[in-house]
C-alpha cells in the first residue's frame, strides 16, 4: 500500500467534510506513531507563513521527537521584502503619490520609517485585498496610484492579470514580487543550514507545479514534500519525508493533490511570463539572490512603478538594531534567540518584519508559544 | 499571504470574467482571469480576489467508506 493511497483518502475525507467526529484525532495519532517508528535527528524546512501557522497553533513541534527538528524559511513576502523597495514605496508616499498595499506591508519598517509613518505624516496609502482593489481606485482618482505588490508565485499572477486587463493610465506597479525554488536553492547552496528534507509550499505550487522543485531532490540529494495547510496535512508531509530518507529515497512527492496538479496552473504561468521577467535582488535577511524577483518587462513598462517615477533613495539600513529577522527568515534562529523578542518586540509595537506580518515567524510564535 | 480559501461559484458573469463565490455563507467577487473550464456550481481556491485553481469534484463520488480504507491502510503500511 502506497503513501499516495494514504493521501488520496484523506483527500476524499477533507473534500467529503463529511466524516465521524474523533477521526482526525484517531489519524493524527496513528500518523505520529508512525513517525516515532522511523524518528531519527533530521532538520526540515518548510517555506510558508501558512504552514508555520498550522504548525504553532495545533502545537505540532511538541508532538513531534525531539531530534525531528522543523524550521521555518523565508515563507513569508511581506517579511522577504528588503528595507530598499520598502523604501522606494515611502519615497513615493511622500512625493504625493497614493500607495495601495496589502495590510501587513504598512508597518513594515524601511531605512526611514515605514508606510504607516508616511501615512501618519499625511501621505496617501491605503490597505487592498487584492490588485484588483487597486485597480478600482485608480479608475476613481484623479492622481497616480500605485499598487506595491508583495507576494510570491501564488499572488503574482494576479498582477500580471491586472496588467494585461488594460488598467487606467494612472495606475502602476511596484514589484516585490520573489520567487521561492531560487531562494531554495540559494539555502541549500549556502550551507548555512542543514537541510534534511524540505515541506514545499502548498499555494505557491498550485501555481508552479511539482517540477521547479525536482533539481533539489535530483542535484542535492533532498527529499520533498508539498503539502497542504491542515494539521494532518503538516504531520503526513513530516512522515513521508522520514520514509523517503527510511528508504534512501530523495525525490519531490505531493501530498496536496487535492489542489495542486503536477503542471500547476498553465494559465496562471503564461499570464507571468507575458508580463515579467526574472532578475537578481537582495530579500530581506539575503544578500542577493541569483534570479529570485520578478520585474515587470519593458513592453509594459507604463505601468512599471520604477519607470514611471523618479525615485531618489538615501543609504538603505537593512534591519534595526538587534533585530535578528534576517536569521529567522534564513531559518538558523527561532524568535525565541532574539533578545528583543516579547520585551522590545511585540505585535503592537513591532521592530523587525518578522513581528510584523500575521505570516511572520516572530509574530507567530508571539501569539501561539507559551509564555 | 498565500491564504487562499475553497469557494463555491454561485453565478457567473461572462462579460466581466468574474463569479459571485460562496464561501460557507460569505459572498465574493472574484475574477476568473487566471483558471479555465469554470461553470456555476464549481469550488475553485480563491487567492486575493481571483480564482487561481478549480477543485476537482472526486468529493461529491466518494462516501465515508474511506475513512476505514484508510484506517486498514494506515495499519498495514509498512515503511520497510
Amino acid at each position: 500500500m502506497s503513501i499516495n493511497y494514504i493521501c488520496s483518502l484523506y483527500e476524499i475525507m477533507i473534500l467529503s467534510r463529511d466524516y465521524p467526529g474523533d477521526v482526525m484525532k484517531d489519524l493524527s495519532r496513528r500518523i505520529i506513531s508512525k513517525i516515532n517508528k522511523i524518528s531519527r535527528p533530521v532538520k526540515i524546512m518548510h517555506v510558508c507563513g501558512s504552514h508555520e501557522h498550522t504548525i504553532m497553533q495545533h502545537g505540532i513541534r511538541s508532538l513531534l521527537p525531539e531530534e525531528v527538528e522543523v524550521v521555518a524559511g523565508p515563507g513569508c513576502p511581506v517579511c522577504c521584502v528588503p528595507a530598499r523597495e520598502i523604501d522606494e514605496c515611502v519615497e513615493l508616499a511622500r512625493q504625493g503619490v497614493t500607495i495601495t498595499t496589502f495590510g501587513d506591508m504598512l508597518r513594515v519598517p524601511g531605512s526611514y520609517g515605514s508606510l504607516a509613518d508616511a501615512k501618519a505624516e499625511g501621505a496617501d496609502v491605503r490597505i487592498v485585498y487584492g490588485v484588483n482593489n487597486a485597480v478600482e481606485i485608480a479608475k476613481n482618482l484623479d492622481r497616480e496610484v500605485v499598487f506595491m505588490a508583495a507576494g510570491f508565485e501564488t499572488t503574482a499572477p494576479t498582477t500580471a492579470s491586472a496588467i494585461l486587463s488594460d488598467p487606467p493610465e494612472n495606475f502602476s506597479v511596484l514589484s516585490c514580487h520573489r520567487l521561492i525554488p531560487p531562494a531554495l536553492k540559494f539555502l541549500i547552496e549556502s550551507g548555512e543550514v542543514n537541510l534534511d528534507g524540505l515541506i514545499e509550499p502548498g499555494h505557491v505550487s498550485t501555481i508552479i507545479g511539482t517540477r521547479p522543485y525536482i533539481p533539489f531532490s535530483r542535484d542535492y540529494g533532498i527529499p520533498q514534500v508539498i503539502a497542504g495547510f491542515n494539521p494532518i496535512d503538516v504531520l503526513l508531509a513530516v512522515y513521508m519525508i522520514l520514509r523517503q530518507i527510511e528508504n534512501g529515497n530523495a525525490k519531490v512527492e505531493n501530498e496536496y493533490r487535492r489542489v495542486v496538479r503536477e503542471e500547476g496552473n498553465l494559465k496562471a504561468q503564461e499570464v507571468m511570463r507575458e508580463v515579467f521577467y526574472v532578475t537578481s535582488r537582495e530579500w530581506r535577511g539575503f544578500p542577493e539572490v541569483p534570479d529570485s524577483v520578478y520585474e515587470i518587462k519593458e513592453e509594459f513598462s507604463n505601468f512599471n512603478a520604477r519607470e514611471r517615477f523618479d525615485i531618489e533613495l538615501g543609504d538603505v539600513i537593512e534591519c534595526p538594531t538587534g533585530c535578528i529577522c534576517g536569521a529567522v527568515l534564513r531559518g538558523v534562529a527561532r524568535p525565541e534567540d532574539c533578545s528583543l523578542f516579547r520585551s522590545e518586540c511585540t505585535p503592537t509595537n513591532p521592530v523587525g518584519a518578522c513581528m510584523v506580518s500575521r505570516e511572520g515567524t516572530c509574530n507567530i510564535a508571539y501569539r501561539y508559544s507559551s509564555f | 499571504m498565500c491564504i487562499a480559501a475553497p469557494a463555491q461559484i454561485i453565478e457567473i458573469d461572462e462579460e466581466e470574467n468574474s463569479a459571485v463565490v460562496d464561501f460557507g455563507g460569505v459572498r465574493q467577487k472574484v475574477k476568473l482571469d487566471l483558471v479555465e473550464d469554470v461553470r456555476e456550481g464549481k469550488y475553485v481556491l480563491v487567492h486575493s480576489g481571483y480564482a487561481i485553481e478549480v477543485l476537482s469534484d472526486r468529493a461529491a463520488r466518494e462516501s465515508l467508506e474511506a475513512w476505514d480504507e484508510l484506517l486498514k491502510v494506515l495499519d498495514e503500511e509498512n515503511p520497510s
